[in-house]
Order: structure tokens, then sequence, then C-alpha cells
């Protein structure tokens, strides 16, 4: 590190609780292209493209109609449950169409997107920030948080007001680890805007409560950590607060459970969350937005993204507005489409391709790579795994990859499961590695959706079958009771004859012909119940008729064969007599009670 | 199906060697100790080597063939020729021709595809097929030469080669001459000093030219270490074994002692079996501490077969019984994933 450090305690380079990261590569960073240059503020462009879902969770609600006038951070869309994130304007405009484009997804399938064609008058709405006494109040701090439309900016997306909703946690992680290859935007961000990242923080301990934090960062970023480093020494306060921890450079330190690992030598038990045992993850980006929410009342409606890649002449990190297509952002770093071979959003580790210019960045996007055919090169066809191991060597989950792929091609799920399949952090280094180029990770992502959507139908069929069997109770219990009231209705008439009297004769008699007449009325109001009663009768008359004539048959027929089908016949006449039957009970007893209470 | 899907969307970036050049580095690697071969026993050595190399290739292809595979690109994955070089260096320098054709073709097609093809097998292919070949053909298996030229003379390369299409009027026989592992296995009378007066076979640490032909196989394994194409854990518990066993059954100037640790270590198939035959990812144990166990059972087996079984070298065998157990040793060494309070071992629990 350069030697203006400013308080050699407040860097850790190494400390007790710091433990290795199991498996893990050093990877060939491609970083320092994008770091030469300040970070650029980007021009609005003629057209954007907002799509209702950039978080994880429910898509947002629009509240805007086509042909309205919007203004710089007004709410376009309202998230539409616990889990959401609500949208906002990124700059003044007309709203000019809400219908599916293209949007940041490795589908490359369409999605809702309120569209913005701005005024460039870049007006902004009136915002509110909270005082300092105000920032006191926890609440106000969420519900601020929560109306910015805060989400995780490291990639995932979760949103924040979610995230800070967890209770019981003792220390905060900040993410500055920026482990994946090309991607500078947290660098750029903590050397521009360290001061704001750092009142961040300060904030995002309020709200969820908590007196320690940990910055981690990797060792390949010097500038940043003079800047945090600065913000820091700066405040005695803060020194005893935060700690700025800087790490090895390792492809995945940046993993939310790897960094913990790191920080603390300390493992979130699987299938559970950091809050779990009293951590919680925020990326660096992310509490520089929580810092501008909560003093300015400003949404979240930019980002800095790195633009970069051989294609283009100056790769350079720009302050884009959220929704600006990557045509308009590529522009500023000088595109040169001939060179372009694969065009891609986030790292090349764990981002994906996309095939149009015209996809817009969204929250999430930290990194566009427009790569040359030199930079990804095609990979050769993939051969058979030769069980060399070096997946199983660099997985920082320690799972044994090749292990997972074999059954992931026969889809033995409880052998998937037996291999941890779902501790899998989808990191890459597996396919990365491989010699015979197989496409592992892809392998397990395809798995892991297979088995979460047979899980899905699962319970499902589960939830009916319950539910055909409550209705098969409900039925015989129905029956029961008819039972149990005709032979009632017997004896009661046993009883009446045998009193002999005629006029009481009479008088049932009257009364009978009275409840004939009244469920003559009845059906005919009800025609269509009436009618399929009446067709359901039918049909098993027919029913039992082709059944009698299956039977005759089975005395006649002497082939093997022959008998079986007949046999099959015979059972799903039965079946059908069976069914029908029942559904005219179901029907007669919702009639019966009142047919009977007169 | 998938596997046509995903090709499109693969990872985006990717540095490491690829089978191919695993296989070619593996090749490199054999080169030092393939030309002192060729040096302590002549052309015998040199035609062995290029015929089971040209066997291998062509039951590879024809094989492939049968089976419909694009056969152009699984011939360039080299690992044919592996199969084939070390059948190559480990038949007799003067066996006949068709001693290579049998071997090479029960290692192509029983060792390999039979299973299913690379990636597939359960046993080392050029184990296999020299195991068949030592069980088959003892004889022949055991028609060595002096590992120099000064103790008998060697053919040269028409004698050689009349040998091996069996045409010469010279036999193999007129040449051979007992291995310094053959010597040490047969004698029972002899104390370990007298031994070594009685045979110019075995002089320094047992037969120069065979510890010659080790050390450069050793100097071969060190590059691929290097290269970072084998890992250390098998080569090292391999060799480790051989050493503490042969140590502890060196009884100095006894009659009926075994030989000392040096001598196992340098003679024989020793470093070529350490670093280049059971090194093969496929038929050996894939986690870290299986692989070293799996060397460490293979360092036992040789000793135990060298001193007390019915062959004077093991390597083969001892080889193909470890094969055997790598599943097993994968099953119970795997690793605590990231999450778990230990490591989730055996046969995975079926829901009951
Ligand atoms: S993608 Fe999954 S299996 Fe592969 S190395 Fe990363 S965590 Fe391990
Ligand atoms: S890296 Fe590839 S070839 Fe090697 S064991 Fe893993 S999946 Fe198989």
């Amino acid at each position: 590190m350069s030697n203006q450090t400013f308080n050699p305690e407040i860097i850790a380079t190494s400390s007790s609780s710091q433990s290795r990261l199991v498996g893990g590569l050093h990877l060939p960073e491609h970083k320092a292209i994008s770091t030469t240059r300040p970070v650029l503020t980007a021009k609005i462009a003629d057209e954007l493209v907002l799509p209702l879902t950039q978080h994880i969770g429910k898509q947002a609600k629009p509240v805007v109609n086509v042909g309205d006038q919007v203004l710089k951070g007004q709410c376009i869309a309202e998230q539409d449950s616990e889990i959401s994130a609500r949208l906002h304007a990124p700059t003044s405009g007309i709203i000019t169409a809400i219908e599916p484009r293209i949007i940041s997804h490795p589908s490359g399938l369409l999605a809702m997107c309120i569209v913005i064609t701005p005024d460039h008058q870049d007006q902004w709405t009136q915002l509110q920030g909270l005082s300092t006494t105000e920032q006191h109040n926890i609440k106000l701090l969420h519900q601020k948080i929560s109306q910015a439309g805060i989400v995780g900016l490291g990639g995932a997306g979760f949103p924040t007001a979610a995230k800070i909703k967890a209770t019981k946690l003792t220390t905060l992680i900040i993410n500055a680890a920026e482990c994946e290859p090309y991607i500078t935007a947290d660098d750029m961000l903590l050397r521009t805007y360290a001061h704001e990242v750092v009142s961040g923080i300060v904030l995002l301990m309020r709200a969820i409560e908590v007196q320690n934090c940990i910055i981690g960062i990797e060792d390949n970023k010097p500038e940043a950590i003079q800047a945090l480093a600065k913000v820091i020494a700066s405040d005695t306060k803060l020194q005893n607060k935060i700690k700025l921890q800087v790490i090895a450079a390792i492809y995945p330190s940046g993993g939310e459970k790897q960094l913990i690992k790191i920080l603390t030598g300390k493992e979130v038990p699987s299938a559970k969350i950091p809050a779990e045992i009293g951590m919680v993850v925020h990326n660096v980006a992310t509490a520089q937005a929580i810092y501008k929410a909560v003093t300015y009342g400003e949404p979240l409606i930019s980002r800095i993204t790195t633009i970069t890649g051989g294609a283009l002449e100056s790769p350079v990190n720009i302050e884009v507005l959220i929704g600006t297509k990557l045509k308009d952002a590529l522009s500023h770093a000088g595109f040169i489409p001939d060179k372009l071979a694969k065009l891609m959003i986030g790292g090349p580790m764990m981002g994906f391709a996309v095939n149009s210019l015209d996809v817009p960045l969204i929250k999430t996007s930290n990194c566009v790579i427009a790569g040359t055919i030199t930079e990804f090169p095609p990979k050769p066809e993939a051969q058979d795994c030769i069980r060399c191991g070096d997946c199983a060597d660099v997985c920082p989950a320690s799972l044994l990859p090749q292990k997972l792929l074999e059954n992931a091609i026969i889809q033995n799920e409880l052998k998937l499961d037996k291999y941890n399949l779902f501790d899998c952090i989808e990191c890459g280094l597996c396919t990365y590695v491989c010699p015979s180029n197989i496409p592992l990770v892809n392998y397990y992502k395809r798995s892991k959706q297979e088995i979460r959507k047979n899980r899905q139908q699962k319970i499902k069929s589960e939830l009916s079958k319950q539910r055909f069997e409550k209705r098969l109770q409900r039925l015989q219990q129905a029956k029961q009771q008819r039972e149990l009231k005709r032979k009632q209705m017997v004896a009661k008439r046993q009883q009446a004859s045998a009193k002999d009297d005629n006029n009481e004769i009479q008088a049932a008699l009257a009364r009978v012909q009275a409840k004939k007449q009244q469920a003559v009325a009845k059906e005919k109001e009800a025609p269509s119940k009436n009618s399929t009663a009446v067709q359901n009768k039918i049909r098993i008359d027919l029913a039992k008729k082709q059944l009698k004539t299956e039977i005759a048959k089975l005395a006649n027929v002497s082939n093997k064969h022959d008998i079986a089908t007949i046999q099959k016949n015979i059972t799903m006449l039965q079946q059908q007599i069976d069914s029908l039957e029942n559904s005219i009970i179901s029907n007669e007893t919702l009639k019966k009670p009142l047919a009977e209470n007169n | 199906m998938w596997k046509n899907i995903f090709i499109q969307d693969k990872l985006h970036s990717s540095n490491k060697l690829s089978v191919q050049q695993i296989m070619f580095f593996v090749l490199l690697a054999a080169v030092p100790g393939v030309i002192t071969q060729f040096i302590c026993f002549g052309w015998g050595a040199f035609i062995q080597l290029v015929w089971c190399m040209l066997l291998a290739i062509a039951f590879e292809a024809f094989i492939l063939k049968l089976r419909n595979y694009k056969y152009t690109d699984y011939l360039a994955d080299n690992s044919a020729l592996v199969t084939g070089m070390l059948l190559g260096v480990a038949i007799p320098p003067l066996a006949p021709w068709w001693f290579g054709l049998v071997g090479v073709g029960f290692a192509i097609v029983f060792g390999k595809h039979i299973y299913g093809g690379i990636g597939k097998n359960i046993f080392n292919p050029a184990m296999l097929g020299y195991a068949l070949l030592l069980v088959s053909f003892p004889k022949q298996a055991a028609t060595w030469l002096p590992a120099s030229s000064t103790l008998l003379p060697q053919p040269s390369l028409t004698e050689a080669w009349g040998i091996f299409w069996g045409y010469a009027a010279v036999t193999a026989d007129s040449f051979a001459h007992a291995t310094p592992l053959d010597i040490i296995k047969n004698n029972n009378t002899l104390t370990l000093n007298e031994l070594w007066k009685s045979s110019q076979i075995l002089d320094g640490i047992g037969g120069k030219g065979w510890v010659l032909v080790n050390i450069s196989y050793a100097i071969g394994g060190l590059f691929l270490l290097y290269k970072k194409i084998i890992k250390w854990q098998a080569p090292l518990g391999m060799l480790l074994a051989i050493f503490i066993m042969a140590f502890f059954g060196w009884q100095g100037n006894n009659t009926s002692s075994a030989a000392s640790p040096m001598f196992y270590l340098f003679d024989g198939a020793t470093m070529l079996g350490a670093f280049f035959i059971i090194t093969d990812p496929t038929s050996g144990a894939t986690s870290n501490l299986g692989r070293l166990i799996f060397g460490i059972g293979v360092g036992v087996l040789v000793y135990v077969i060298r001193v007390f079984g019915g062959y004077p070298d093991a390597v083969a065998f001892a080889t193909l019984l470890m094969n055997l157990t790598a599943p097993l040793l994968d099953y119970y060494t795997s690793p605590r994933a990231y999450g778990h309070k230990k490591a989730d071992k055996g046969l995975p629990r079926t829901k009951s």
C-alpha cells in the first residue's frame, strides 16, 4: 500500500478471527483499464426504460399512466408487497409507454416496463430528507429507506427495506470486496464518495441497531482503502465502531457467505441466512444510496456502473440514470461496434450475456462488458469429465462439483441433495477450471430450478389430494345422515299408520302433495342443476347397460387378452357410475335439507 | 439434450489447461524417462513404444467409430496416446509384436471403452492391459534385458526388428537377463552383501540403468507437479509407504532380508508408477485426502507383492487393487461443505 497510511490501526490486514477462504482462485483482474478516468456523469438519454422488476420479489405496480408528466424523483410504481421496491422517475419527462420491453435478463425475454421520454429539464420533485434529530428515529429511517426504493446494489437486488427488518443482529458487514474481474464500480465509488458511504454505514448501523461494523475490502484497491481510512480516522467515534479489514484478492471473497467466513471466521449454517448468526451484509453502494435517501430524501434513480471491455476505446465508470439503454451508456466510453463479440452485464464469472443494445441498465447493473473475441474466445465443445478434481479444489463451498454433475445429468434429486447442491453459490469457478470445458454451473442452475419446481408441484398435489380426501369424507357423512333421516321418517310413518287416523293420514298426504309441488317449483327455479342431475341419471343408466353387456361378453370369450380388456372396461364403467352417483348425491344433499324442513 | 442448450450459455471466461493439453504435458514429461530407457535397453524399447502408441491410436479410432462418436474430436484429447505410452514402456523390449497388440487392445477396448470411454473407466486401462499380459504370458513378460550393454551385447536394430516380428535367427532369450527385482526375489541363500558382490547387475543401489530410468521419470514427475497437472498427494503417499515398509523390512545381512529402501524406491517401475500411473485422475480417488490414502495403499501393496508375493514387480496389481477402492475412498473422504457441521459422508440416506 502507499506510504501515506493515515492510521495503521484502522486498516487491519489480518486479525485473529480472520480465516482463509477455502478454495477460490486469483483471477486475472482486468480492472486497471476502467479506473484511469474519474467517474463520469452520463448524459440523459432520449428514452429511459424502467422495468417494473429490478429487484428480488414482487413486481412493482405502476401508479402513472401513459401521457403523464413526471418530475425527477417522483414515484412511478409502488411496491406491491413486503418484498418489493418502489420505482422513481430518473428524470423529468413524459410517460410514453407502459409495455413489455426487452430487459436485463439472461433469458432475453420481454417484461413490463415504464418508458419515459425525458424533457431534458431534469426538474426535481419536492424532496424531503430527515433532520439530524429525526435521523435517530429508527422508524423514520426504515420508512425513508423503503420510500427511496433501495435494493441491494451489489448485484442481488434484494429490497433493502425488507433486509433491515431482521432483528437481534450484532455485526454489520459491508461488502467492498468487489472480487469479480473487470468490475470497478465500488472501487471508484469509494475513491469519490467515501464520506457518503461512511455516513450511510452509520445510518444503516442505527437502522438495524448494531454497534459493530466490519468493512471487507480486497487489497487490490489501495486508493479506495486510503479514502475510507481517511474518513474513518477523522472521527474517533467512527474508529470505535467501524473496522476496515483488508483481505487478499481471491475470487469469490465477495460472496456473502465467503466474506463472513473470511472476516469473522464464522460460517452461515446451510440453508440459513446470515442473520441466523447475527450478521448482515450490505454493499457499499447500498450504503451510499441510504445516505442520499435519508439526508436528502433522494430516491434511488442513478448508480455508478463500470463500462469496460476491449471493444471500447476508453473504459470508464459512469454515474448513470437507471433505465439508460446499453447503447447510450456505451457511447460514453468510445464504443467500437465492429470489435464487439460478447456483450455482458455483470462480471465475467457471474454475469450474463445479452444480445441487444436496447437492454436498459437497472438498479443492480454494476458492470457492462463489451468484450472482444480475444477476451471471450468461443469455448470448445464440452467433453466427458475425467474426474481430475480441479473443480473440487477451487469450490469455495467445499462441494464436489464432479459428483454434482454426474447426478445433475441423471437428475438424481436424492443424491444432489446429499452432495449439497443448494449450498452452491453459483460462483462459476468449477466451470472456469474444468479441463473438459464442461459448463458445470449451468447444470446446477438448471437442476436447482427443476428441483424447486418439483417441490412446489409436490406441495400442490399434496394439497389437492387432501382436498379430495376431505370431499370424499364430506360425501360419506352426508350419505350417512340421509340414511339416518330416512330411517327416522320411516319410523315416524309407521307410528302414524299405527294410529290409524284417517284425518291425520289425509293431512299427511296433503303435506306430501304440498312438498312435491314445492320441489317442482324449486326445480324450475334451478333448471341447470336439475338438467345436469337428469343427464347424470341418464348417463348412469347408459353405463349400467354397458356394464351388463360387458359382463355378458365376459362369459363368452376365452382369450386372456380379451378378458383383460373387458375387465378393464368393467372397472372403468364402475368407476364412472360411482362418480356420477356421488355427484348426484352431493347435489341432492344440497336440495334435500330444504325440502325436508318444510 | 440439455448439454446442447447450455453450450451457448457457457461461463464467459476460462484460461485453464484443456484435457488435450494436460495429456500432452504428461507425454512431454515422460520424454526423459523414455530416452533413458532407450539408452539402457536399446532399440527394442524404441520399437515397443512406437508400436504401442500407434496401436493405441488405431484401437481408439476404431472403437470411437463403432460407438458413433466424432472420433476426430476425441482422438485429439491425447488420452489414448498416454495409455499407449505407458504400455510401451512397461512391455519388455524384446517382446513379440502380438504382445503389444494384445495388451493395448485389451487396455483400450476392455479397460476404457467397455466402461463408457474417457472418464468412466474404473481401472487404469494401461495397467489392466499390462496385468493381462503378466498373467497370461508370464514368460514373455519376464524376458527383460540387462540395463546396460557392458554385461551382455544388446541386440542391434535389425536383430531387434527381427525378434519383434519373429523371423530373426537369434531369440529374445539370448539377450535376456534377470532384473534386479527378480534377483532379490529369488535369493534366499546369500546375504545382501554377498548378493551384491555376486551379481554385476546389482551395481550401486540396484543396477545403474534401472536407477537412472527411475530418476528420469522422477524428473518428469516433478515437472508435472510444477505445472500443477498432477497433485502431490498420491505420489508422496506411495513413495513414503514404500520407503517406510522397506525400512522395516531391511535387516542388514540376513539371507532372507529384503533390500534397502533406496533399492525399492529406485528400481522397477516405482517412479513411473508414482508419477505417471497412480496419478491418473479417472481411476484414482478425487479428494485430496483420498489421493493420499490411495497412494499409501499402492505403496504398501507394491512392497508386499514385491517381497512376499509371486511377482517381481507389482505396480500394476497394486494400482488395480487400489482402483477398486477409489469410490469408497471418495465416499469417506468427502470434504465438509460450507455451513455444515460435519462432512456428509457415505451413501445418501434414503427416505424411509
Ligand atoms: S459454482 Fe458452485 S459448485 Fe462450482 S465452484 Fe462455485 S460454489 Fe462450487
Ligand atoms: S474439473 Fe471438470 S473434468 Fe475435472 S473433475 Fe471437475 S468436472 Fe470433471
